[in-house]
């Protein structure tokens, strides 16, 4: 018995570090990691994902931007340059929030709701944030589907 | 392309004291060759005039509209990259240069070129760029001076070199069809990052492309390919490829 909850204990903690996912009543929360990149360096944040109706309303909240500079954050799909890190897949964009500027402190807000079938499964298996001025930079992103397939 | 070239140089180079004393001596030939858009100004157009003047001298005359008013541009003749194919989407090094011309309140300009026809002879001359002065990346307008069906690379393969724009935050055409083993080169002609990938083929991925970078692929096997700009949303298109 006491060995079951350990192995419960452990699994439920690798479930929710590998998928940087939390469920609950409130929806899925995403966790925002840091890029390899020079980008933003203390940037961070979390979304919250909520679902009614078949449609999917996703809230950004991230801190540690470079103030007052404008980004963009997309859902993007699993993309070909990884079956196992969806942050490194480079996957196309299948749902895209309003572009949204960092106020003076370097923190931000937006809001997107889409279509559940947009971001379904591979179709939604990571959350970026870029600079709208060269959205090759990409400080954080949030893994969300960490298989492909 | 170099029997374009050489109807066009030929005759000049070979005008010995002797065919000059001939009264039935043809003038001098003149070969014109149009620009066609590759940047985002669509109402840009003009065309490149060659005349041969002699054996040693050559006069081109770019003559050119639809540009930004009262703005500065550059041009150049370039040699054909080093992949071949079409001249425009080749990627060429610089191989002579216009003198630096400004455009009138009308967007029009006309710049001359008196130089040794040997430095733009077959593939060193293959195309002419226009670029804007303060941003050489940005190409407005191309002329092809050398005719794709005599590059090497068409020796290889029938088909033909196609090339895609992309733009702010689009490719054009956003749909293509293409025989098999034709190479595709996408132009950057917009301002921000793009890439190019396909979830179908793991080879067709290019690096981050800036302003007037190219990338290439070549499609081989039939069938319908999808690609995308990673940065983008709804940045995407479609090649058929078809049998030859």
């Amino acid at each position: 018995m006491f060995v079951h909850k350990i192995v419960l204990g452990l699994t439920a903690t690798a479930l929710l570090g590998s998928c940087s996912m939390m469920m609950g009543a409130g929806g899925s929360t995403y966790t925002f990691k840091h890029k390899a990149n020079a980008a933003d360096p203390t940037a961070m944040g979390k979304a919250v994902a909520t679902t009614k109706d078949g449609m999917v309303s996703t809230t950004l909240t991230l801190t540690g931007l470079t103030p007052n500079k404008a980004y963009i954050a997309h859902y993007h799909a699993f993309g070909p340059e990884s079956n196992t890190d969806p942050c490194a897949s480079n996957g196309p964009v299948t749902l895209g929030f309003p572009g949204f500027t960092a106020d003076a402190s370097g923190n931000a807000t937006t809001a997107v709701t889409g279509d559940m079938a947009k971001i379904a499964g591979d179709q939604g298996a990571y959350l970026n944030v870029h600079y709208a001025s060269d959205p090759s930079v990409v400080p954080i992103c949030a893994p969300v589907k960490m298989t492909k397939g | 392309m170099l029997s374009l070239i050489r109807s066009m140089l030929l005759p000049g180079l070979l005008l010995t004291p002797a065919a000059a004393q001939t009264p039935a001596t043809p003038t001098p030939t003149s070969q014109v060759f149009p620009f066609t858009v590759v940047g985002k100004v669509a109402q840009a157009a003009g065309q490149l005039s060659v005349r041969t003047v002699s054996a040693a001298q050559s006069l081109s005359v770019l003559s050119l509209r639809g540009l930004t008013p009262g703005t500065a541009y550059v041009a150049h003749y370039h040699a054909l990259g080093a992949g071949g194919g079409e001249p425009c989407a080749s990627n060429g090094p610089i191989t002579l240069g216009f003198p630096a011309f400004k455009t009138d309140a009308r967007g029009q300009a006309t710049v001359s070129l008196r130089a040794d026809p040997a430095r733009v002879r077959g593939t060193l001359g293959a195309y002419v760029n226009v670029h804007t002065a303060s941003d050489l990346t940005d190409i407005p307008l191309c002329a092809a001076v050398l005719k794709t069906a005599a590059t090497p690379a068409s020796t290889a393969s029938p088909a033909t070199a196609i090339t895609v724009n992309i733009a702010d935050n689009r490719f054009q055409p956003a749909t293509l069809s293409v025989k098999a083993g034709t190479t595709v080169t996408w132009i950057h002609t917009g301002q921000v990052t793009h890439n190019v990938l396909s979830v179908q083929v793991a080879d067709l991925r290019s690096p981050d492309l800036r302003p007037g970078d190219r990338y290439s692929y070549t499609f081989k096997t039939p069938g319908t390919y999808t690609y995308y700009c990673s940065y983008h949303e709804g940045m995407s298109a479609a090649i058929t490829v078809t049998n030859r």
